[in-house]
């Protein structure tokens, strides 16, 4: 079975996205499935149509920017938009971490026959920490975000339904700011509550929630 | 109504003085702001700013509430 997932790099955000999902793909590579990666200049429309169009990859996971109309790609090219493409999200899983595409997008999506599609109907916000910019993995103070984040893609590939998978991603949100204010406020933990509670509060799921890959 | 958002305003800037300046907050598109960055924002009352007094309060009233239910 195969997961296509778009990186595109360009600002803090896209490389810290691009970086962490790597661990959910490695993931699902393990679990034997094949994950096709469009990463920086191939995450655009022409490419990102093209394979779509000719290809049935079940589950779709988009990273990079958005807002309440469009995905984007690499340098902020429109991937999806409502009203024009999203056919090509037809009978598919799509999980995006692309700000506020669940507002509207994510909707118009579900009438064009998406099954599931789980997005953030508002910004989606990470901490960064300014010594570790250049190599994400070792910043901890953003790993609560993708390990939720993460989570969500994980249990979708471990054969949960949309809906387990979503509240398994809440769950990690949760026990993040459980643990965050239970160690004592530091002026990081402070900072990183804010986003986490604003993150997990945005994030949606739209259309079916009994959806599996299988 | 004037006031109160000033006040507002003010506790969110108030509380954001005491953000690490090793850290920065990156908000989608918009792009990564530190602590002056995002202080700045506030002030110029544009939607960035309008952004940060919304996650502020949601924060406030989050907590709030757990502690309600301890």
């Amino acid at each position: 079975m195969t997961i296509f997932v778009t990186r595109p790099e360009h600002d803090d955000m896209t490389f810290y996205l691009s970086t962490w999902i790597k661990l959910a793909m490695d993931f699902a590579e393990s679990k034997g499935f094949k994950v096709i990666d469009f990463s920086k200049d191939r995450a655009i429309e022409k490419e990102v149509t093209k394979f779509l169009e000719k290809n049935n990859p079940k589950f779709v996971i988009f990273n990079g920017h958005g807002n309440d109309e469009t995905i984007m790609g690499q340098k902020f090219e429109t991937l999806i938009k409502s009203g024009k493409n999203e056919k090509l999200l037809k009978e598919k899983i799509v999980y995006a971490i692309a700000c506020s595409a669940a507002a509207k997008l994510g909707n118009d999506c579900i009438k064009e026959g998406t099954t599931t599609f789980i997005g953030y109907d508002g910004l989606f916000s990470i901490i960064i920490e300014n010594r570790h910019s250049s190599n994400p993995l070792k910043d901890e103070f953003v790993k609560p975000f993708f390990e939720a984040s993460n989570e969500l893609i994980k249990s979708i590939i471990k054969g949960n339904t949309t809906e387990t998978a979503f509240l398994s991603s809440q769950r990690v949100f949760d026990e993040w700011i459980r643990k965050l204010q239970l160690t004592g406020v530091t002026p990081e933990s402070s900072y990183m509550l804010r986003e986490l509670i604003w993150d997990k509060i945005h994030q949606k799921i739209l259309g079916k929630g009994d959806a599996t890959l299988t | 109504m004037a006031n109160k958002d000033e006040e507002i305003k003010k506790l969110v800037i108030a509380r954001l003085q005491t953000m690490p300046l090793t850290i920065k907050v990156a908000m989608g598109a918009h792009g990564s702001f530190d602590r002056e960055q995002l202080i700045s924002h506030i002030k110029q009352d544009d939607e960035i700013g309008k952004i940060i007094i919304e996650k502020e309060l949601l924060y406030i009233k989050t907590i709030i509430k757990q502690n309600e239910t301890l």
